[in-house]
This record gives structure tokens, C-alpha cells and sequence, in this order.
């Protein structure tokens, strides 16, 4: 059997995680140029929350919109009283990424007393496998595809049609001028927070749905992994974040199916930091520049 | 004193920068005599800051020629230039926030012994001595610019123009042959700006050689022999300053913008 | 004081000099230069295990020391104190490598970022790759240093380390020391306050901060060296990305750029903080107590990021002696006294 198409559907998942995940989290670069070192707690924050309502009798979807509405509302908090008042503060000489994994470490620590460390898994009823295109995917799988598929339209919708989605985009674009046109910077960023936070934690709890068990981690594979997508695309574009999305779901999928599975996050490690080094504008960088120049 | 002539200390030629298809510098010649300040002056937007960024090192031209007593510069790295002999100074002040303003000056010292390895390992017994010149020497900088009080504050505790005084101190500390001066009354309170200008024209008479950015017109006509005036990149007029005020080419770039 | 408790402070000990010796190397490169190495933990990491390779011999089955159920791609049985040195040069060269790609390239969160994520590719590989350096295991069994030649009892021994970890203490110390108090010290500074106006003076930017990253290092791989002579163990789960972050709170509480401060850091955050929560009970979930003092780490690094980011003993503002004497009397000046410059 051709394993190529298999791993590409395996890769299809993560591409899906990840696609959620990284607009969320490029999305927070966007508007307040911090890169959440936290965001993976967050993810769990969700996906915790969604186990208690799932384990409660509420249906997955339910504990979706929960894990969502959670992981929203923390989101905005750390934005609010921590990440804001030190960007605002300007930290010379440590930066921002020593509070980032501040916050990281206490929070998954925290997460890790209060949950403990053994596994967890949602309650829901298994649909059938499917085959096609020499791939296998089951019925969560699908539905965590096109649950990203869902969330990437919504935010193009958000950004390129709403009032508040060209606030945002003229935030993160300049600041100070969007302040001299009258946008109420602070509620734009708070509502980026919000919904950066909400996908933060659609992602956390489809994560769930897609593997057998998920526990709380302390190691940083899916965290590295979604700032390579966000910075392969190109930190702070959406459209990019969604690009990476796709080619790590994919490049670290073959890795782990070729190569090593121990490997998977270690290739997105090795990948982010070919990155940083090299090209750090990311790969629509030249794209992105160009179009503004036209307009 | 003819403009454009291959006899200054600095001699520019042809000097081309563009970034990303916008052409920030196009084809700028002048040359600077020594023991004389040579003003840069011109509209907002016209290159000036990146003609000082070019001749210092911090931007790579993308063509044309630097020469510093007949060596060429262009393409040496910034510290590089600094140990020529050319200090600049930048627009926003460049102090050490963190360190005192004496610190500030020892440290533009060149050549230090105690900067080495092996010389700071060996300890006082291998540079004090040079530490106790540089100090007395800071000492009458500070004297002479009238900061003595303020030795040991924080150079981030100053005041906007006592920070620019320490800017041009501290390039002096560095042994300067030539000083590139970035808009130095930019920021600075009015009652300091004829101290600063008074030392800048003694220093000058002392034979030290400036390229001088610089917008208060009135600065420029007392302190420099010679002006170059740059617009949208171009140098459009060279001379001194009442005669290229005439210039109808420099009057409409300046109301023009 | 009973064998344990005598055993029990002066393990403890030994871990504060270890820790002195990495705060200063890391206060070098973070505090005094302002390189953001959040990978600092991969650096004593090589010194431990380079010590561990140069003690444990060849691997291989003739191997008596344990090469029969640890693999790992070379070793050798140095005499002491070579192991140490060896261990040093590691740490150096690593930083050497690691500095020469990210330091000229990268500042800021990129550069921090980029540090974090090559002590994660570092972790990685050397969990994954067995015969790398025995993998999640790590390597054990590693033999203390002069232990054979003194034959001393236990705790003695104890002892004797602990004087061991002493004296490199303070040969570490007057090395920084020096360096700190030195104009290079304050070069070094320059590239942290103002990197542009540095290179402006002519200081040469990219050398100074390989200085201070290289020597930082090697101080790194030094204290990995003694900490695994003791402790005779060293696998990946001793050195995750968690464990730098506890090293940069102590210099960020302690006082960054100030030798003393970070060794006030050290005692305070792993050493106080740290040791004491072994008293607590066990109670809840276990494994509680580990997970409660990497929040109380955190906590401590937000609260003085943001009352007190200058830390507890914050690095001194510098004097000049005045000259004594009238300006008529030439000589006798007097040099700077007791302030560095």
C-alpha cells in the first residue's frame, strides 16, 4: 500500500490543529507583537474544560463552544494583566518571551496540581472509518478537518467584512494611526484577544477529539510547532499562519511516518529555527509587501 | 574653497542607495575640508540621515564611493569606521541609559588596555594607569561643557539636551578625527542650544572637521563655510549658505517639500 | 547533627556552588552582555555529560562500569582534574557554535526564541538518539572524582567534594570578577545598553558578545562537571528547557549585571525557594510540590520584572576617586580607589 496518501491524511489532522491553532496565535502577534509562549495552556485550558462538561453529560459540541468560551476569557485576562501592562511598560532588557514563559510555566503547572498528569479522553460516540483517496480517516478526524475548514472562512469573513475585522487589521498594520482614526485600540485589542482565544481553545479541545488520550504536557513540541507555522508564513498574517499550517502538518507528518515518529516535533524545532535564522518575514513575506505598495 | 573637490578629509562620490525599488540616495558628491564644518541641510525626506548612515557604516551603499583621507570606507562595518577616526552621533539620543555618565565617557575611549582578555584578567596593575589619564580627561570634558555635576548620575537621568552635550563628549572622548553630527540641537532646550553651538565652533577652530545635519538655518549660516543641500535624494546646490539660499532650485525645494 | 543531616547540607552546599558558578556564567552572557540565552541549560548539560564521557571509559562490554546497559557513542577514563577541563572546553565550544549562528543574526524575542528552540532540538535529540549519550536513561554510575585514590567514608567525602566545589567557586568568581569589574566589563555593557552606539565608538559588537557567550559557557559546562562528579547521574529530564528559566529567575531577582546579586539570586530561588518546599507534606496529587515551585518561580520573575526588575542587590553605579590632593601636586593623584570602573 501507497503510504504516501496515508500520511498525507494524517498530515490533513495535524494541518487542521495546527491551522486553528497558529491564526489564533498569529493573530495575538498581529495586534499586540507578543508572541504567547502560553498559548499551548491555553489550548488545554479548553480542552479541559470541555472534558468536565463532556463528563458531565454534555455533548462534545457543547464542550466545544465551553472550551472555547474559556479559553477566550483567559486569553483576554493574561492579555489584559500581564501581557499588556509589560508591553506597554517596555521591558529593555529582558523581553518580553522571559514573561511569556513565565506565565507558560505557571499556568501548566498549575493545570498540572489541579488536573493531574494521567490521560483524558471525550465521550463520544465514534462514527465510521472512511477510505478514500488511499487515505483513512475516521468520522472525528473528518469533523476536526472541517471544523478548521469552518474557522479559516469565518476569519476571512471576519477580517476582509466586518467593521471590527478592518479595525483589527489597521490596528496590527499601525497602531497609532488607527488610534488617529478614531478606533478604539483597546477594545479592538481586547475582542483579538477574545477571539484568538476562542480559536486557542477550539483547537485545544479538537486536538482532543482527534487523538485517543491527551494529558496535561509540559513539553513544548505542539507550541514550537504552531509558532513555525505561524512564522513560516510569516508572523502576524492570518493567510500566511494557514500556509504553515499546511506545510508543517504535512512536512512533520512525513517525518514521523518515514523517518521517526520521536522526530515529528523535533523536524517543526529544526524548521522554525532555519527560519528565524534566515527568514524570519516568513515565505509570503515578498507577497504581502507587494500588495501593499498596490494599494 | 571649491565644492566637489577630491581634497577633503571625506571625500563622497557618486553615492547611490535604494531600498526595496524606492531610491533614498541618488548620486550624492561632496567633499569636506578639514578643520571645517560642512552643514547637510534640506527638506524632511530628502536622505540626509541616510547619507550620515552610509558614510558611518550602518547602511551599506548600493553603489558610489566614501574616502576618509584618501582610504576607502564604504562597506567597513560601523565600529570598523569608528576606529578611523569617525565618530557620529545619532538623532535619537544613543546614550548608555544604565551606566553613569563618567562610564559613559570612559567607555568611548579607544584602545584600552583593560578591553583586552589578558588585560583585564592582569588586572589594575596593566591599565590603571591609562583609566586615571581617561578620567582626568573626562573630567575636563565634563569642566569644559559645564556637567560636572553630573558625573555619576545616570546617563538615562538626563535631561534631553544635557544628553546631547554627553553625545558630543563622548565622541570626543573617542579620539575623533572627523565627527558626524546628526541633528545635534534636535530635542536640546533653547538655553543650551548656544552652549552647544559655541562649543561645536571652538571645537571647530580647534581643527576638528563635522558634517553636520542640521534644520536651524540660523545654527548652519554661523557654524558652517560650506552647505549641501540634498532634495528627494539629489544634492541640488553646494556652497555657502547665503549664496545657496539664493538658488531658486534650493527655494522651491524647500516650500515645495 | 546526625550522617544525614550532616550528608544532607552538604549536598545542599555543593548544589549552591554549582549553582553560583552557572549564575555567574549566565549572569556574563544575560546580565552584563544582555544575550537572551534561554538555551543556558544545554551548555552545563555538555559539561556534564563531557565529564561523564572522559570518566566512564570506552563503551563497550568489557566495560565494568555500566557500558554493559548504557550506551553511548565515545568515552575515556581521564585522571582528574582533566575530566574538568575536558568539561569546560565543551561547554565553550557548544557556545562557540551556538553563538557564531544565532548572535550575529538575531536580537530580541527572535533571538530568545531561537535559543529556547535549539535547547528543545537539543533535548530532543539526545533523548531520541540512544547511542548518543544513552538517551532518556542518560548516564549513570559516572565515578566521583579521587575517590578511589582518598578511600574517605561517605560522608567525608561529602566534605571533600564540597571543598572541591569551593575552590572552583572562587577561581569562577575572581575570573567573572575580574572581568566584571574591568573595562571589558564595561564594553561588555555597552553592547547591552546600546548596541548601535557601541559600534559607533568602535567597539567591536560581535567580538565582545561571543567573549562574554563563549567564557559564560565554559562556566555552564563547569558547573554540569561538578554537579554530575556528585551526583554521579545525568540524563535529559536533569536539563529541560524549565531548568534555564530557573537560572534566569535568580539572576533577574538576585540583580542582573551584579556577581553578587545573582549569588543572592541563586541562594534565594533554588536554593531557599527551592529546598525548602522539601519540608512540605505530601499531600494531593503527587509530584505537586515539583509543579508548586515552577510556579512560585514564575511568580517570583513576573513580581520583580515588574516592582524590582533591577533585583534584590542591584548592579552598583561606579565612582571615581577624586584626586586628594591639589591639581599642582602631579604623582601623588590617587588612582581610583575601591570603586571598579
Amino acid at each position: 500500500m501507497n503510504l504516501l496518501p496515508l500520511f498525507i491524511g494524517f498530515g490533513l489532522v495535524t494541518t487542521a490543529v495546527l491551522a486553528i491553532a497558529s491564526v489564533g496565535f498569529t493573530l495575538q502577534y498581529a495586534v499586540t507583537n507578543v508572541l504567547n509562549l502560553a498559548y499551548g495552556e491555553v489550548m488545554t485550558v479548553g480542552a479541559l474544560t470541555a472534558y468536565v462538561v463532556n463528563h458531565r453529560g454534555g455533548s462534545i459540541w457543547i464542550g466545544l463552544v465551553a472550551g472555547a468560551a474559556a479559553a477566550a476569557i483567559v486569553s483576554l485576562l493574561l492579555n489584559r494583566f500581564i501581557f499588556g501592562p509589560f508591553a506597554r511598560r517596555g521591558l529593555k532588557l529582558f523581553g518580553m518571551v522571559v514573561v511569556a514563559i513565565a506565565v507558560s510555566l505557571i499556568l501548566a503547572n498549575a493545570l498540572l496540581i489541579i488536573a493531574g498528569s494521567s490521560n483524558f479522553s471525550y465521550q463520544f460516540d465514534a462514527g465510521p472509518t472512511f477510505r478514500g483517496l488511499g487515505m483513512i480517516l475516521s468520522t472525528e478526524q473528518l469533523v476536526v478537518i472541517g471544523i478548521a475548514v469552518v474557522a479559516m472562512v469565518a476569519i476571512r469573513v471576519l477580517l476582509t467584512r466586518t467593521k471590527l475585522g478592518r479595525a483589527m487589521r489597521a490596528t496590527a498594520t499601525d497602531e497609532s494611526l488607527a488610534r488617529a482614526c478614531g478606533i478604539s485600540v483597546r477594545r479592538v485589542t481586547d475582542a483579538a484577544w477574545l477571539i484568538s482565544g476562542a480559536l486557542c481553545g477550539i483547537a485545544g479541545v479538537v486536538l482532543g477529539m482527534s487523538v485517543t488520550g491527551w494529558g496535561v504536557f509540559t513539553d513544548q513540541g505542539l507550541l514550537i510547532t504552531i509558532v513555525a507555522a505561524a512564522v513560516v508564513g510569516g508572523i502576524g498574517q492570518p493567510y500566511g499562519a494557514m500556509l504553515g499550517a499546511l506545510l508543517l502538518g504535512i512536512v512533520t507528518s512525513m517525518v514521523a511516518g518515514y523517518f521517526d515518529p520521536a522526530y515529528r516535533d523535533v523536524s517543526a524545532f529544526v524548521i522554525l529555527v532555519l527560519f528565524l535564522l534566515f527568514r524570519p518575514q516568513g515565505i509570503l513575506a515578498d507577497v504581502v509587501a507587494q500588495r501593499e505598495v498596490v494599494t | 574653497m571649491e565644492s566637489g573637490s577630491s581634497n577633503g578629509l571625506l571625500v563622497v562620490q557618486n553615492l547611490h542607495r535604494e531600498f526595496g525599488g524606492v531610491v533614498a540616495v541618488d548620486g550624492v558628491s561632496f567633499s569636506v575640508p578639514a578643520g571645517t564644518i560642512v552643514g547637510l541641510i534640506g527638506p524632511n525626506g530628502a536622505g540626509k540621515s541616510t547619507v550620515i548612515g552610509m558614510i558611518g557604516g550602518a547602511i551599506q551603499p548600493t553603489s558610489g564611493s566614501i574616502r576618509l583621507e584618501g582610504k576607502e570606507i564604504s562597506g567597513l562595518p560601523p565600529y570598523s569606521i569608528a576606529r578611523q577616526g569617525l565618530i557620529r552621533t545619532f538623532q535619537l539620543s544613543a546614550e548608555f541609559p544604565r551606566l553613569t555618565v563618567m562610564q559613559n565617557l570612559l567607555a568611548a575611549a579607544p584602545d584600552h588596555p583593560g578591553e583586552t582578555l589578558l588585560g583585564a584578567l592582569v588586572g589594575k596593575r596593566w591599565w590603571g594607569a591609562y583609566e586615571t589619564r581617561l578620567v582626568e580627561q573626562a573630567r575636563g570634558l565634563l569642566e569644559r561643557f559645564r556637567m560636572s555635576g553630573k558625573e555619576n548620575d545616570y546617563a538615562g537621568d538626563l535631561s534631553g539636551g544635557q544628553r546631547r552635550l554627553l553625545e558630543v563628549m563622548r565622541a570626543l572622548m573617542a579620539k575623533p578625527r572627523m565627527l558626524l553630527l546628526d541633528e545635534p540641537t534636535a530635542g536640546v532646550h533653547p538655553s543650551m542650544i548656544g552652549e552647544l553651538e559655541s562649543q561645536l565652533a571652538t571645537l571647530r577652530d580647534e581643527g576638528l572637521t563635522m558634517v553636520m545635519v542640521e534644520h536651524e538655518l540660523g545654527i548652519v549660516e554661523r557654524l558652517c563655510k560650506v552647505v549641501v543641500v540634498m532634495s528627494h535624494g539629489k544634492v541640488i546646490a553646494q556652497g555657502p549658505l547665503a549664496a545657496v539660499r539664493a538658488e531658486a532650485v534650493v527655494r522651491e525645494a524647500y516650500f515645495a517639500g | 547533627m546526625t550522617n544525614a543531616q550532616q550528608f544532607y547540607v552538604t549536598l545542599l552546599l555543593i548544589y549552591l556552588g554549582v549553582d553560583i558558578i552557572a549564575a555567574l556564567g549566565l549572569n556574563l552572557q544575560f546580565g552584563v552582555a544582555g544575550i537572551m540565552n534561554f538555551a543556558f541549560i544545554i551548555f552545563q548539560s555538555a559539561g556534564a555529560y563531557a565529564y561523564a564521557l572522559c570518566t566512564l571509559g570506552p563503551p563497550g562490554p568489557g566495560n565494568l562500569l555500566g557500558a554493559g546497559f548504557q550506551t553511548y557513542f565515545w568515552g575515556t577514563s581521564l585522571p582528574f582534574p582533566m575530566p574538568f577541563l575536558v568539561a569546560i572546553a565543551a561547554g565553550a565550544l557548544l557556545s562557540l557554535v551556538v553563538g557564531a549562528v544565532i548572535l550575529p543574526r538575531l536580537r530580541g524575542d527572535y533571538q530568545a526564541m531561537a535559543f529556547l528552540v535549539v535547547s528543545l532540538i537539543a533535548t530532543g535529540v539526545a533523548t531520541n538518539q540512544i547511542g548518543l549519550l544513552n538517551g532518556a536513561n542518560g548516564l549513570s554510575l559516572v565515578p566521583k572524582p579521587l575517590n578511589d585514590q582518598l578511600q574517605l567514608s561517605f560522608f567525608d567525602y561529602g566534605w571533600f567534594y564540597l571543598g572541591l566545589t569551593a575552590v572552583f567557586c572562587l577561581i569562577a568568581w575572581w575570573f567573572v570578577h575580574r572581568i566584571t569589574s574591568s573595562p571589558l566589563g564595561r564594553a561588555l555593557r555597552t553592547v547591552r545598553e546600546n548596541e548601535q552606539a557601541a559600534s559607533a565608538l568602535g567597539k567591536d559588537v560581535r567580538r565582545l558578545r561571543m567573549l562574554a557567550f563563549v567564557i559564560g559557557g565554559g562556566l555552564a559546562g563547569l558547573s554540569g562537571a561538578l554537579l554530575v562528579g556528585f551526583i554521579s547521574a545525568w540524563a535529559p529530564g536533569s536539563w529541560t528547557y524549565a531548568e534555564t528559566f530557573v537560572y534566569v529567575t535568580a539572576v533577574i531577582v538576585g540583580g542582573f549585571g551584579s556577581n553578587l546579586g545573582v549569588i543572592i539570586g541563586v541562594l534565594l530561588v533554588p536554593i531557599v525557594f527551592g529546598e525548602l518546599t522539601r519540608f512540605l507534606p505530601d499531600v494531593g496529587q503527587s509530584g505537586w510540590i515539583d509543579a508548586g515551585q515552577f510556579i512560585v518561580y514564575g511568580v517570583l520573575t513576573l513580581a520583580f520584572l515588574w516592582f524590582r526588575p533591577r533585583g534584590v542587590f542591584p548592579e552598583r553605579r561606579v565612582l571615581y576617586a577624586r584626586p586628594m590632593i591639589a591639581k599642582s601636586t602631579p604623582a601623588s593623584a590617587s588612582p581610583e580607589g575601591g570603586a571598579p570602573p
